[in-house]
C-alpha cells in the first residue's frame, strides 16, 4: 500500500512540475506576445530557461521578508534618493498583506467552505434520499437551479442581503479588518467574520450540489439487501441513516476531486469581489502586471500557488482512494 | 425535456442574432471611451422601473421657436428632481437662459457664452437665488449640493426643499435666448433631462448604457459558448476514437488530458487570451481593449475544457471495449474501425451531444467569470461585469440593473441547457448502457 501511495504521490509531482514548466513558458510567451518580440525567442530553451528561474526567485523571494532598499546618491548639493522595492515589499504594497497570510487566507476560506459542504450536504442529501419528502422536493428544484447558476451571482446576492440590505456582515474583508486593527480588537472571530461572506457564498452554492449527490448515492443504496434487511428488522431510521453515511463520505472526496479547480476558481472570484488579499487577488493583480508592466512574475506566483493546491489535493485524494476505495484493496 | 426549455434555447439563440442590431453600434465601439458618455445619468435604474418607482426619465426636450427664443416645455409629475439638466448649444454665442415654473414665476439661472455643455444643477449662484426665494429654510450650497441642488428649482415654494422635499407638479418651460438679440431658427441648443431612469437596463458607474453591453455582448458570449462546446465535443469525439484505434494515441492522450486537468483554467485561460489576441492601450486602464477572434476564443475555452472531457470519453470507450461482445467482435475478425463504426460510435456519440449541451452554461460562465479579472476578450458579457468591479465594489452594489438580467439569463440558458442535457441523457445514454 505504501509503495502505491508513494508512485501515486510521484506521478502528481511529474504532472505538477509539468504543470509549472508549461505555464512558464505560456507566461514567458505573454511577456514576449506583449513587448512585441516574437514567441520562438521566448520559447528558446536558453531564455525559457532564464525566465523560469527567474520566475521562481521571485516566488521565492517575495517570502523574504525584506523592506524596498534605499540607494543614496550625493553629488555636490543636491542627493538623490532612489528606492528599489523588493519582491516581497512589491507583494506586500499591491496585495495587502504577506505572501503567507495570502495563502492561509484562501487555504481557510477552502477548507472551511468544505468542511460546512460536507457537514450540509451530507445531512440534507441523506435525508432527502432516505425520507424523501420536503427537504427531497426542495432539493430537487434547489440542486438544478444551483448547479446552473453561476457562484458569482449567488455572491451578489448575499452582499445585496446581508451587507446591504441588513447590514449584518461586512462586504470588505481588508476595509473591515484595518478598521478593527485601528480600534485594537483584531481576534479570530474579526477574521472570521470579515470571512463570512466569502465563505458563505461558496458554501451555499456548492451545498445543494453536493447534497444532490448524495441524495442519488443514497436512492441507490436504499434498494440493496443489507438495507432492506435493516427496514425489515425495524432498525430505527437514524440507525439506518448512520449506516448509510459510510456510503457518503467516499463519495466526498470524488466530489472534491471533481470540483476543487471549479471551487478555486469561484474562490478567486469570490476573493476579488470582496477585497480579500487571498491568491485570487494576487492572480487579479499579476494579470495587470502581465498586461500593463509586461511583468509576469507575479501571475506565475499565484498560478504556481494555485497548481500547488491542485497537487496537494489530487495527492492527499488518490492517497485516501487507495486507503478508503474497498475495490483498491482487493485489487492488491 | 420541458417545452420551456427548449422556448429559452431558442430565444436566447435569437436573440444573440437579433439584440446586436437592436443597439446604436456606435454605442457599442465607444464603450470604453468615457467622454462619449457624459450626456447620459451616472448609475440610474430602468426606465420601467422608473415608471414604477416614479423616477424621471432621461430624456432629450423638444424646442419650439418663439420670437427669437427657444422654448423646452419638462412635464414634471414625480417625487424626484433629475439628475441634471444639460443645456448643449451649436453655437458660440452668448446665450440666456431661465426657467420658468408652473405658477409662471421666471428665474434666471445663466447669462452668458455656453462653451460645450452647461449643468444646470452646478451653476451655484443662480441655484442659490432661487433657493434664498423659495426654500424655507434656506439651505447652504453644500446641502443642496450633497442632496441634488435642482431641488430648490423643482421644489413647492415655502418648503424645505433639502430635507422634506415637496415638489412642485407641472409643465416647466426653459427658454434659451440670445443675450445681445434673437437667436435664429438654425442656432436650436439642445436641452436633455438626465432623469433618476435610463433606456432598457438602466446605466452603469460611468453612464454607459448597459442594454447596449447586454445586447451587443449576447452574440459574441452565445456564440463563443456554443462554438467553444462545438469544438469541445468534436475533441472529445475524435479522442474517444482515435483511442479505439490506437493504444498508443490513447495513453499520449490520457496524459495530456491529465496535465490539463491538472492546469488552473483561469492562468491557462488568460494566458492565452493574450498570446493569441492583441491587446490595444488607452490613456486609463480601463480604455484598455482585448481583441480575440471569436473562432480563437471558443477554441480556447474549449482547450481550457478539454482535459475533464477527454477523460470521461476515454473512459467510456475503455468500459466499452472490455465488454463481452467487444472481444467476440475481435475474435471474429472484426479491425478497429469497424469496431469503432459499428460499436463504440453508437455508443459514443449521444455522449457526445450530451457533453456539449452540458459544456454551454458552464463556458458562458467562465467567459463571465474572465470579465472579474479584467480580461474582456472582445465584447461580451464579461464587458459589463469587468466594469462594477473597476468602479469599486462599494459603488456597484446599489446597481441591480446590471447583474440580475446578467445573472438571470445565464441561469436561464444554464438551466435550459442541463435540461436538455439531462433529457438526452435519459433518452439515449441511459438505453445504451442496459
Amino acid at each position: 500500500m505504501t509503495t502505491r501511495i508513494i508512485g501515486v504521490i510521484l506521478r502528481e509531482l511529474a504532472i505538477f512540475i509539468t504543470v509549472v514548466m508549461i505555464l512558464s513558458a505560456l507566461i514567458a510567451s505573454s511577456e514576449a506576445t506583449l513587448r512585441g518580440e516574437s514567441i520562438g525567442s521566448a520559447l528558446h530553451p536558453a531564455n525559457l530557461v532564464n525566465k523560469t528561474k527567474e520566475y521562481f526567485q521571485f516566488s521565492a523571494d517575495v517570502f523574504k521578508n525584506e523592506d524596498e532598499k534605499v540607494i543614496t546618491i550625493t553629488r555636490g548639493n543636491s542627493t538623490l534618493i532612489y528606492y528599489i522595492p523588493t519582491p516581497h515589499s512589491i507583494f506586500t504594497s499591491t496585495v495587502g498583506t504577506t505572501p503567507g497570510t495570502s495563502i492561509l487566507l484562501t487555504l481557510a476560506i477552502l477548507s472551511v467552505s468544505l468542511l460546512l459542504i460536507l457537514i450540509f450536504g451530507a445531512l440534507w442529501g441523506l435525508r432527502a434520499g432516505y425520507r424523501e419528502g420536503i427537504p427531497d422536493r426542495i432539493l430537487r428544484i434547489l440542486g438544478p437551479s444551483f448547479s446552473a447558476i453561476p457562484g458569482w451571482f449567488w455572491a451578489v446576492a448575499l452582499l445585496w442581503i446581508l451587507w446591504w440590505k441588513l447590514s449584518v456582515l461586512p462586504l470588505s474583508y481588508l476595509d473591515y479588518i484595518h478598521r478593527a486593527s485601528v480600534e485594537g480588537s483584531v481576534t479570530v472571530f474579526t477574521h472570521l467574520k470579515g470571512l463570512a461572506l466569502p465563505i458563505l457564498t461558496l458554501t451555499l452554492v456548492n451545498i445543494p450540489v453536493y447534497a444532490m449527490t448524495v441524495r442519488n448515492l443514497i436512492i441507490r443504496a436504499r434498494e440493496e439487501d443489507y438495507v432492506i434487511t435493516d427496514v425489515l428488522k425495524g432498525l430505527p431510521n437514524g440507525r439506518i441513516e448512520r449506516k448509510l453515511l459510510r456510503v457518503v463520505l467516499p463519495s466526498f472526496l470524488t466530489f472534491t476531486s471533481y470540483s476543487f479547480l471549479n471551487l478555486l476558481m469561484n474562490d478567486m472570484a469570490v476573493e476579488v469581489l470582496f477585497n480579500v488579499p487571498g491568491i485570487g487577488r494576487t492572480f487579479m493583480i499579476g494579470v495587470g502586471e502581465l498586461i500593463f508592466y509586461l511583468k509576469g512574475s507575479m501571475l506565475f506566483f499565484a498560478s504556481l500557488i494555485m497548481s500547488t493546491l491542485y497537487f496537494v489535493n489530487a495527492s492527499i485524494l488518490e492517497g485516501l482512494y487507495l486507503k478508503l476505495d474497498p475495490r483498491v484493496r482487493r485489487d492488491e | 425535456m420541458s417545452k420551456f426549455s427548449v422556448l429559452i434555447i431558442a430565444f436566447f439563440i435569437a436573440f444573440s442574432i437579433i439584440g446586436p442590431h437592436m443597439v446604436v453600434e456606435k454605442n457599442a465601439e465607444n464603450w470604453n471611451n468615457a467622454s462619449y458618455w457624459k450626456y447620459n445619468p451616472i448609475g440610474v435604474p430602468p426606465e420601467w422601473y422608473g415608471k414604477l418607482a416614479g423616477l424621471p426619465k432621461t430624456e432629450w426636450l423638444e424646442g419650439t421657436y418663439q420670437n427669437g427664443s427657444f422654448v423646452y416645455y419638462y412635464d414634471f409629475h414625480y417625487e424626484s428632481v433629475p439628475q441634471n439638466i444639460l443645456v448643449i448649444p451649436n453655437l458660440t454665442k452668448s446665450l440666456r437662459i431661465s426657467i420658468v415654473d408652473p405658477r409662471g414665476k421666471e428665474y434666471s439661472v445663466w447669462n452668458g457664452i455656453v462653451p460645450d455643455s452647461l449643468n444646470l444643477a452646478t451653476i451655484r449662484s443662480s441655484i442659490m437665488n432661487i433657493a434664498e426665494e423659495k426654500c424655507n429654510p434656506k439651505p447652504t450650497w453644500s446641502q443642496l449640493l450633497f442632496h441634488n441642488p435642482l431641488k430648490a428649482v423643482f421644489a413647492e415654494p415655502g418648503t424645505d426643499c433639502v430635507f422634506h422635499f415637496v415638489p412642485l407638479k407641472g409643465t416647466y418651460k426653459i427658454v434659451i435666448t440670445g443675450t445681445f438679440g434673437k437667436l435664429e431658427p438654425n442656432d436650436e441648443p439642445k436641452v436633455r433631462v438626465l432623469g433618476l431612469s435610463y433606456g432598457r437596463l438602466g446605466t452603469d458607474a460611468y453612464g454607459r448604457d448597459v442594454w447596449t453591453g447586454y445586447a451587443y455582448g449576447a452574440r459574441e458570449t452565445i456564440m463563443v459558448s456554443i462554438l467553444g462546446a462545438g469544438i469541445l465535443a468534436l475533441l472529445a469525439f475524435a479522442v474517444g476514437s482515435l483511442s479505439v484505434i490506437s493504444t498508443k494515441f490513447g495513453s499520449i492522450v490520457n496524459a495530456a488530458s491529465k496535465i490539463l486537468t491538472s492546469t488552473p483554467s483561469l492562468p491557462l485561460a488568460v494566458l492565452l487570451v493574450v498570446i493569441l489576441g492583441h491587446i490595444e492601450y488607452g490613456l486609463t486602464p480601463n480604455d484598455i481593449k482585448i481583441h480575440v477572434n471569436p473562432y480563437v476564443m471558443a477554441l480556447i475555452v474549449a482547450i481550457v475544457f478539454i482535459g475533464t472531457s477527454s477523460r470521461e470519453i476515454r473512459s467510456i470507450v475503455e468500459e466499452e471495449l472490455r465488454k463481452e461482445y467487444i472481444e467476440s467482435s475481435r475474435a471474429m475478425g472484426a479491425s478497429p474501425l469497424q469496431i469503432l463504426r459499428f460499436h463504440i460510435l453508437p455508443v459514443l456519440l449521444p455522449y457526445v451531444v450530451y457533453l456539449f449541451t452540458i459544456s454551454v452554461p458552464g463556458i458562458i460562465a467562465f467567459i463571465t467569470l474572465l470579465g472579474f479579472f479584467h480580461v474582456v476578450p472582445g465584447f461580451n458579457w464579461g464587458t459589463i461585469m469587468s466594469t462594477p468591479l473597476m468602479a469599486g465594489i462599494a459603488r456597484y452594489v446599489p446597481y441591480w440593473w446590471q447583474i440580475v438580467p446578467l445573472g438571470l439569463s445565464l441561469g436561464l440558458i444554464a438551466y435550459a441547457f442541463i435540461d436538455l442535457g439531462r433529457f438526452l441523457e435519459i433518452r439515449f445514454l441511459k438505453r445504451s448502457k442496459t
